[in-house]
């Protein structure tokens, strides 16, 4: 479709202005980050008044959010295995389905990520509180995994669905069983689809706020959790809340940038095609 | 080496009869050429062979053994698909040496099975190259090296050559002849193309809707078409049929001349008719001609010019040119 300079005009305007809408709480993050306690609160506000590191340096040394971003990466980490180790297996597996069964039992699957996070809330806490879970790491990487495997096995079907049946069956012809078929041929070939799942379950482990909220104290507060801190009684540190939010964004934007590079990858030369 | 034989082999999907009580014995160390249209149950036949789908009934033996309910890895079988079904993410030395790999043989069997089968695929410079760095042809080789290196009682070869370009196949053809001599194993090839079936076989299968339409070897399928389908499908180009009186005379209800057995006579002759189309093929010419009942046949003559379009010519051929059928059957 060729545009007109006038439509070309109108279609980078209203795409800048969304950009602008979805970068400004970012941008304004950043400034503040980088403030002192009253070029924060300077009027009219300005973005960049003042260049300090002060707010980094002061989260940085702050041991109860190193503990917490400790946490935060531990957490994310443990649901990436949890997820990826039992999504995995089971996408091979459904991806092997066909007709009905397949069908159903993928929207059995997506009923349980669909669901709103509180419905989970309650429930788990009084389970938690039962077995010594609450204000567990381990109890986050559960939770959490409630609701990325369903996402990972999502995604990473159409990546074994891609994979052409003859591969699997000169594997088998060679010897191989299905698990050696799915570790050594099917992982292998679906790898740029699983990392790029990992990352994503990564991310949403890393911004899981609901569950890092109800379920931690302090021992397993994660990072997300933990700038509530500098936003206290006696009034909010907004300094410390922006140079925190920035570095909680920091692995969120890497991590952003490597799913691109994933997605890219092909396996291309196996077949004819 | 190994003989395979079939016996009431049955394959049904669902409601679905693909293979309806089949018996076929493919001996041992011949080059079988399974042949018919698609979606007569070849390539399901050969998966049966294989072990890649199941028999809904009858029993499949491989070196008087029954296989039936054994694996495909156990089967003393190797299989070469039309896709080539490379691993797109190991070197073609991992593709060649995989299923070695998996039995853990020695690392110094695994290299000597490895340079043998790319010394006889003349793969050697390709060793350490990726499937997507290699053309259509190496890629089939790599796919010929995965089977050989098995040291199979039988090859299994699904269509290997369609995915390549004429000249390409062509070349193929010859290389898999020369192994076939070279290694001597039982060779089955299933494939659609008959030129493809005549020119490799030792025994050609040639099936029809699930069924054995007739085996034998490609010269006496070729002269002796045993049902108007064979005589329709072996053969290029296409065998005339005609019915009426010609065929009761002869007694059945329908005979079938090749191209190259009608001549054009200038006096008599059989039927009449009009040049449509003249096809140069370089030495020969295929003459399509519209007879006068309406009729369309082709004649394959020796070169012809143009100039003879659209003339009226007498056509034809020897009395023991005709094939007889009554009933879909050959009358002797």
């Amino acid at each position: 479709m060729i545009l007109s300079r006038r439509e070309k005009f109108v279609c980078y305007a209203v795409t800048y202005l969304f950009a602008l809408f979805l970068l400004a709480p970012i941008v304004w993050m950043l400034s503040t980050s980088f403030k002192g306690q009253l070029a924060i609160f300077q009027k009219p506000p300005s973005l960049f008044t003042e260049f300090t590191f002060q707010n980094y340096a002061a989260v940085l040394s702050d041991p109860q959010f190193l503990h917490a971003f400790w946490n935060s990466v531990l957490i994310s980490s443990g649901t990436v295995v949890v997820s990826v180790a039992l999504a995995v297996p089971a996408a091979y597996g459904l991806s092997h389905l066909t007709g009905g069964r397949r069908a159903g039992f993928l929207s059995w699957v997506l009923l349980v990520r669909a669901a709103p996070g509180m419905i989970y809330v309650l429930p788990y806490y009084l389970a938690y509180s039962q077995i010594g879970l609450i204000d567990t790491r381990i109890g986050l990487i559960l939770i959490n995994s409630v609701f990325t495997i369903p996402l990972a096995i999502w995604i990473v079907i159409p990546f074994f669905d891609a994979i052409p049946h003859e591969i699997e069956e000169a594997a088998i012809i060679d010897g191989a069983t299905r698990f050696q078929t799915m570790t050594r041929i099917a992982i292998p070939l679906a790898a740029p689809g699983i990392a790029s799942t990992a990352i994503l379950i990564f991310i949403f482990a890393w911004n899981e706020f609901l569950f890092a909220l109800t379920l931690t104290r302090f021992e397993a507060r994660t990072a997300a959790v933990s700038i509530l801190s500098y936003m206290a009684y006696e009034g909010t540190e907004w300094g410390k809340v922006a140079a925190a939010g920035a570095l909680i964004l920091l692995p969120v934007l890497c991590f952003s940038i490597l799913i691109r590079k994933y997605l890219v990858q092909t396996t291309a030369g196996g077949v004819k095609g | 080496m190994a003989e395979v034989s079939l016996a009431d082999t049955r394959k049904v999907f669902g409601t679905h009869t693909v293979i309806p009580e089949l018996s076929l014995s493919v001996p041992d160390g011949s080059f079988t050429v399974l042949v018919g249209p698609s979606g007569c149950g070849k390539s399901t036949l050969l998966r049966m062979i294989a072990g890649l789908e199941t028999t809904s009934g009858g029993r499949i033996e491989i070196g008087g053994r029954d296989v039936t309910a054994v694996t495909p890895s156990q089967r003393g079988i190797a299989m070469v698909f039309q896709s080539y079904a490379l691993y797109p993410h190991m070197s073609v030395r991992d593709n060649i040496s995989f299923g070695l790999r998996l039995a853990r043989r020695p690392a110094a069997e695994i290299d000597g099975k490895v340079r043998r089968a790319a010394e006889i695929l003349q793969l050697e410079p390709y060793l350490d190259r990726k499937p997507a760095a290699l053309s259509g042809g190496q890629r089939q080789r790599v796919a010929i090296g995965r089977a050989i290196v098995r040291d199979p009682g039988v090859f299994l070869f699904d269509e290997p050559l369609s995915n390549l370009d004429a000249a390409l196949r062509g070349q193929m053809r010859i290389e898999l002849l020369d192994l076939h001599r070279r290694l001597g194993s039982t060779m089955i090839y299933v494939t659609h193309d008959q030129v493809e079936a005549m020119t490799m076989a030792d025994k050609i299968v040639v099936m029809n809707a699930g069924r054995i339409e007739q085996a034998g070897s490609p010269l006496d399928v070729f002269d002796r078409p045993q049902s108007p389908f064979v005589a329709g499908f072996i053969g290029s180009p296409r065998i005339n049929f005609f019915k009426g009186g010609i065929a009761e005379s002869r007694g059945g209800d329908m005979v079938a001349v090749r191209p190259e057995h009608l001549r054009i006579v200038e006096t008599g002759g059989r039927w009449r008719g009009r040049i449509r189309l003249l096809e140069q093929l370089g030495t020969d010419t295929l003459v399509h001609v519209t007879l006068t009942d309406g009729d369309e046949i082709v004649i394959r003559a020796p070169r012809m010019g143009p100039e003879l379009q659209d003339a009226q010519v007498a056509i034809d051929c020897d009395d023991r040119h005709f094939h007889v059928f009554c009933d879909g059957q050959r009358v002797d």
